[in-house]
């Protein structure tokens, strides 16, 4: 009880409001941008998979894609995934996909009314 | 955790009177995921007819007989000899022509995400299709073909499963014919080998049954999952992500002919209507039609070729898209010495020579050998 009740403090971006809770922090390209989280399951190698972004600070989000790298190979996903909003700056992101074991890298960029923010997310996959 | 410790804890006792395991806690979690095997069998949703035995038995016929091709000079066996693990002995099949690549072996195939080495189609009796339309092959069109199925022995059969023929546009003959073929093969399972008797010993804390599976072999998975970098496309249970990937095989069929690969593969597949995404497909919530829709084009599909699984591999060789490496040995030899200025310039930059030593190489083929059932 007392551990929920921290994460929601800790996750609390409004009066009253949790965002992000249960998520993992991205990593913005400037530091001004607004909090943002990812959360997904296990994800299996090969395998489609779906994770969920949630940005927070109130701001509505016009647009919002997703992609994700392979620094080390130099190549990315072979498949473009779907982005849907689900409720306020919360977006379903399907058809996830790495084909490879190693390191890669979530890409999230964030269309705001005045700028696109950059964010990003190392994930390991063994 | 606790679990792999008291494993690890038990190999000292285990070496003192049988071989030993040699896997460190991390390789033992990757090797389980190359099982169980064989995988459960599901029913294709887009085919009404998969898994059902007369539609196998059908399947099974035609896929032995000439009369699929126009002339009667083909049949789906003439390059996918049963007896020789699905595939052919020689490098390239020779149609009506000398064919540009290597007879995949046929096993295995059921659930795939991508069929063919370029990957032209996403589902099994669209593949089973080409074959039988191509000038270069079996050469038929879905008119001739509904006129010889309609007066010959396997009618009844057909109807049987699919209704009355004279209904049916030539086109509806030839997709339930594809959908009869991906029945049969379907069924088409490589048995479990001595590497999923090690690996199922390893899942159940069995050292003792484990440190049976030689050293050799357990040296060369040891290369697999590490220095090799093998596992990066052949992972899984299949051995394989099932993706597409430059392996460093010339991509050149003569001085001016190139095989685009992936790059052809998808401008057939988006422009295919027996697609899972299509109206041929008899699942009418559309499952697997993800990938069709989102696939991504680029140039880096130019010459990248399906990772091909290793299932059954010691019965299968030649290898690569072009049949160009006889035997595993060179395989890895390949592999040692590749070539990176034969790599697709906007290609991955996963490739290197691995350098690796006679008794490593040796390692590596005993293990591969493993996957199948083939015995020394």
């Amino acid at each position: 009880m007392i551990r929920a009740a921290l994460a929601l403090v800790l996750f609390s971006s409004g009066p009253g409001l949790a965002c992000g809770l249960g998520g993992r922090a991205l990593a913005p390209a400037e530091s001004d941008a607004p909090q943002a989280y990812v959360r997904f399951e296990t994800i299996p190698l090969a395998q489609p998979f779906a994770l969920e972004v949630e940005v927070c600070g109130g701001r509505d989000v016009d647009d919002l894609r997703v992609d994700a790298i392979m620094p080390a190979h130099q190549h990315g996903m072979n498949y473009v995934p779907r982005v849907t909003a689900t409720g306020h700056d919360v977006f379903k992101v399907e058809g996830m996909l790495f084909h490879m074991p190693g390191l890669w890298q979530l890409q999230v960029d964030v269309q705001l009314q005045e700028r696109v923010v950059h964010y990003t997310y190392p994930i390991e996959l063994r | 955790m606790r679990h792999w410790a008291v494993l690890v804890a038990m190999v000292v006792q285990v070496s003192a009177v049988h071989g030993e395991v040699l896997l460190s806690e991390a390789e033992i979690s990757q090797t389980l995921s190359f099982g169980p095997w064989p995988p459960s069998l599901e029913t294709d949703p887009s085919n009404r007819v998969s898994g059902d035995s007369r539609a196998i038995a059908l399947g099974g016929a035609l896929f032995r007989d000439p009369i699929l091709s126009v002339d009667g000079a083909f049949s789906c066996a003439s390059c996918h000899l049963p007896e020789n693990a699905f595939t052919i002995p020689q490098a390239r099949a020779l149609g009506r022509a000398m064919l540009d690549r290597n007879s995949p072996s046929l096993r295995n195939l059921a659930g795939l995400r991508w069929y063919g080495w370029g990957g032209k189609s996403d589902n099994l009796w669209a593949a089973s299709l080409h074959p039988i339309l191509d000038e270069l092959e079996m050469a038929n069109t879905a008119e001739n073909w509904k006129d010889v199925l309609q007066g010959g022995l396997y009618s009844r059969g057909y109807e049987a499963l699919f209704g009355p023929l004279a209904a049916q546009p030539p086109e509806q003959v030839l997709v339930n014919t594809g959908k009869l073929l991906a029945a049969y093969q379907e069924t088409l399972v490589t048995a479990p080998t001595a590497f999923d008797a090690f690996r199922d010993a390893l899942e159940r804390g069995d050292l003792v049954a484990a440190a049976s599976y030689p050293e050799t072999a357990q040296q060369g998975l040891q290369l697999f999952l590490g220095e090799g970098n093998c596992v990066f496309c052949h992972s899984g249970p299949r051995f394989s992500n099932n993706e597409f990937h430059d392996a460093g095989v010339p991509y050149f069929l003569s001085e001016t002919e190139v095989d685009p690969g992936r790059f052809a593969g998808l401008q057939t597949l988006l422009s295919s209507p027996y697609t899972l995404n299509g109206i041929w497909s008899d699942d009418s919530q559309k499952g697997g039609a993800w990938a069709v829709q989102s696939v991504r084009q680029s140039h880096a599909d130019f010459g990248t070729f399906r990772t091909p699984s290793l299932r059954g591999v010691a019965e299968t060789m030649p290898y690569m898209h072009d049949g160009s490496l006889k035997d595993l040995n060179a395989v890895i030899r390949h592999y040692n010495e590749i070539d990176l200025d034969r790599m697709h310039a906007d290609g991955e930059a996963v490739l290197s020579p691995l350098e690796l030593s006679e008794r490593q190489i040796a390692s590596l083929v005993a293990f591969l050998k493993t996957l199948s059932e083939i015995r020394e």
